[in-house]
């Protein structure tokens, strides 16, 4: 079974992830900020993070960097999911690892979890990522 | 008539007059002398008449002194003085003749003595006859019969006659040569005085012509020496004279004409000279007035020369840097002043640079930072700008810059809100969303009013996301925090790219869409990508949701100078003519539009503009009774501007 971490702290939001990740089969762990998605990753291994960038305690971007910087986990394959939405910060978030880069505004859920499933679908603890964030995903960022 | 002859001409004439003149008198004097001469040999030869008269009578006497000694002793000896006075008596008488040639009365004369004499002679002789025939009583009888007394005293008389009228000439020739002498020492003296006087007043009329003229033409040379070219010099001759001072006057006008324009060319300069140091008395005054309000700008400023030496620094600018004025004036900026990037602390003065080559002002690049003299870094911002001279050569650089420290921090602070913003509008609204899909996908249960409840409710919540990112877009252009990253373009691919990506939408209102690319092949176009998206994808939108269904919307592409132009056609209806002006305001939605389509914001085309004006391009639009819509909007093209980072 796929195993996916959910880093949110709106209670709201990760919730209806969960859900509708369980629907479609996957195992799925929540951390409500960055340090307790910090201790899951080192705890356990996931085929895949959704993380959040404001949160308390650590945010998604520390989360990034540490990922990034830690040999054992940099292979962990993370989508963000952000309502910040400025070239800065999706430059930033995809210069520090992120496999894409999700406002939340303005994606279902369908199509995160297909974002989801090709990712996992192209084997996960891979470092090297074949497939570039979609045009549309960034390009509608400035929106 | 002598005015006109030259100077050596003059003095010639005078020489020769005087010189005439003086021979004449000559002339004159030697006649004088030759008259007197004359009367001279005729008192000598009259002389000598009277000393032969007298000899007639000393023969006479001799011979009757002879005669009578020889009567009393019969003495031989005693005829010796009788015969040589009768021998010498004729030859006097001769010489007397002929002496007196000129006078007929003395030769009248001559002929009666000749006759005395003879009878003289012959009674002498009959006395000494008979004596020496021994006779002495008939000779001595003779003697005393006074015959020859007689004749004597004839005689006498004669010459006495002959002896006055000599001397009676005499003295009419002794008068004639005393006036000769006197004529002749008077015309000498009177005509050497004339001669002297001649000369002296030849000399006076030569002398005075020459020296009038001279003194004249040297008075109007000293004249114009002084000054005064207006002293005429009227000098009518024809000799040196006269051609100096006419030479003289040429010169004069000359100098005349040479001082009118000299005081003309003068009076210009003096005018020029006077504008020249107004000018300069108000440059410096501008300069003054230049440096005042430089100093007291409160960013920092300084200004460099074409040899990059700095020539003013402000108060500001030492403020920020560090440095004195003293510290940096006349000092190559790049010595003192370190502009580097932010991030590697690289030399970043190229914009300085740029304004020299391009003669254009030209922006600090962001995250420049100046490395103050105490090495602290500080932040600035702002440009460079030309001054250039009258033929538009770059002549010098204004650079102002500006501590932007603080607006840094203030840029941080709305960053910030914008981030705070959007996660905290956007957080909701996500949830609402995700939430109606989740329900949507379990909507079995549900009735059909819940069911068109529930669509409703998408509807709002795309509204609102729609809302929501409208404003955060206004607030980052409004806060000026928008950053768009320009990048080289193809104009055709990218324009077909947006299409396939919109098509779905489209066919879903059944519209189709045109593309009209014309014969554009490949044009490379800066804009930052997603921009021209944004842009697209509003203008395109709206050309499909505010015209009828089963219509065209077209896309025209065609280069238009250095610009490529993209044109947006649909067959709505026109935007009414009061709406026109106020359609790219904020928030602003044409009633017409309101009927049509009720979920704008009135915020798109607002963004619109900002998004394309920031990238060097213009919108607008056309829309007229009978014709199709027409949006527009133009994109630099690559050969016009460079790709530059903003």
């Amino acid at each position: 079974m796929k195993k996916i971490l959910i880093v949110e702290d709106e209670e709201i939001l990760s919730e209806v992830l969960k859900d509708r990740f369980t629907d479609d089969g996957w195992e799925v762990t929540i951390a409500m900020d960055g340090e307790e998605a910090m201790e899951k990753v080192k705890k356990e291994s996931f085929d895949l993070m959704l993380l959040d960038l404001i949160m308390p305690k650590k945010n998604g971007f520390e989360v990034l960097e540490e990922i990034n910087n830690n040999p054992e986990l940099k292979d962990l394959s993370i989508i963000v999911l952000s309502n910040l939405g400025t070239d800065e910060d999706i430059k930033k978030a995809l210069s520090l690892g992120a496999k894409d880069y999700f406002v939340k505004t303005q994606h279902p859920v369908s199509e995160i979890i297909e974002k989801a499933k090709k990712f996992q679908s192209q084997g996960a603890n891979t470092n090297k990522l074949k497939e570039e964030p979609t045009e549309k995903t960034v390009s509608e960022e400035v929106k | 008539m002598f005015k006109n002859f030259k100077i050596g001409k003059k003095l010639l004439l005078g020489s020769v007059t005087i010189v005439l003149i003086f021979l004449a008198i000559n002339s004159i004097s030697f006649v004088s002398f030759k008259f007197f001469e004359k009367q001279s040999g005729l008192e000598r030869h009259t002389y000598e008449v009277l000393i032969h008269i007298e000899h007639v009578l000393e023969r006479l006497t001799d011979a009757e002194t002879g005669q009578r000694g020889y009567i009393l002793t019969g003495q031989v000896r005693y005829l010796e003085p009788y015969n040589r006075g009768i021998a010498l008596v004729d030859a006097e008488i001769d010489d007397i003749e002929e002496l007196t040639l000129d006078n007929p009365k003395q030769q009248q004369k001559i002929v009666g003595l000749r006759l005395l004499v003879a009878d003289k002679t012959e009674e002498l002789q009959e006395t000494v006859d008979l004596r020496s025939q021994g006779d002495f009583d008939a000779a001595v009888a003779i003697v005393l019969s006074d015959r020859g007394k007689d004749i004597m005293d004839n005689i006498r008389d004669l010459l006495g006659e002959m002896s006055n009228e000599e001397n009676r000439l005499l003295e009419i020739r002794r008068g004639e040569a005393d006036e000769s002498q006197t004529a002749t020492e008077l015309i000498i003296i009177l005509g050497s005085l004339m001669g002297l006087v001649t000369a002296t007043i030849i000399a006076l009329i030569t002398t005075n012509s020459i020296v009038k003229s001279v003194t004249k033409t040297r008075n109007a040379a000293i004249e114009i020496a002084k000054g005064n070219m207006d002293v005429k010099i009227n000098i009518s001759g024809s000799d040196e004279i006269g051609d100096l001072s006419r030479a003289i006057d040429k010169m004069r006008r000359n100098l005349k004409n040479a001082f009118q324009k000299l005081k003309e060319n003068a009076k210009k300069l003096a005018v020029q000279l006077e504008k020249t140091e107004n000018a300069q008395k108000t440059t410096s005054r501008e300069k003054e007035k230049i440096n005042t309000i430089l100093q007291s700008i409160g960013d920092g400023v300084f200004v460099i020369d074409s040899n990059y030496k700095i020539t003013i620094f402000n108060r500001v600018a030492s403020k920020i840097s560090g440095f004195t004025e003293k510290e940096v004036i006349g000092k190559r900026y790049d010595k003192v002043l370190r502009f580097v990037f932010e991030k590697n602390d690289k030399i970043n003065d190229k914009f300085i640079e740029d304004v020299i080559s391009t003669g254009e002002i030209k922006e600090m690049s962001n995250h420049t930072v100046l490395i103050r003299k105490d090495g602290k870094r500080i932040p600035v911002a702002d440009s460079a700008a030309p001054f250039k001279d009258k033929k538009g050569q770059v002549s010098g650089i204004v650079v102002v810059f500006r501590d932007i420290t603080r607006e840094r921090e203030v840029d941080n602070i709305k960053n910030e809100f914008i981030s705070v913003a959007s996660h905290q509008l956007r957080t909701p609204v996500s949830a609402i969303n995700w939430l109606i899909e989740s329900l949507m996908l379990s909507s079995k249960g549900l009735n059909e009013k819940q069911k068109s409840y529930l669509d409703n409710i998408s509807v709002s919540t795309k509204r609102l996301t729609k809302l929501v990112d409208d404003l955060l877009d206004t607030s980052r252009i409004e806060l000026g925090t928008l950053k768009t990253e320009k990048k080289e373009l193809d104009a055709v691919k990218s324009v077909e790219k947006f299409i396939e990506s919109i098509k779905n939408y489209a066919v879903s209102k059944k519209h189709t869409i045109v593309f009209n690319k014309k014969d554009i092949e490949s044009q490379i176009i800066v804009i930052d990508p997603k921009t021209l998206y944004n842009v697209l994808q509003n203008l395109v939108s709206n050309a499909i949701d505010y015209s009828p269904p089963d219509t065209e919307v077209t896309i025209d592409l065609h280069k238009e100078e250095n610009f490529i132009k993209i044109s947006i056609a649909n067959k709505g209806p026109i935007i009414p003519k009061k709406d026109q002006t106020k359609l790219f305001q904020k928030f602003y939605r044409a009633p017409s539009a309101k009927k049509m389509k009720t979920d704008g914001t009135g915020l798109g085309l607002y963004i619109v503009k900002s998004l394309v004006e920031k990238n060097g391009g213009k919108i607008g639009f056309k829309s007229e009774e009978g014709e199709d819509t027409v949006f527009w909007f133009t994109i630099p093209l690559k050969s016009f501007k460079k790709v530059e980072k903003t």
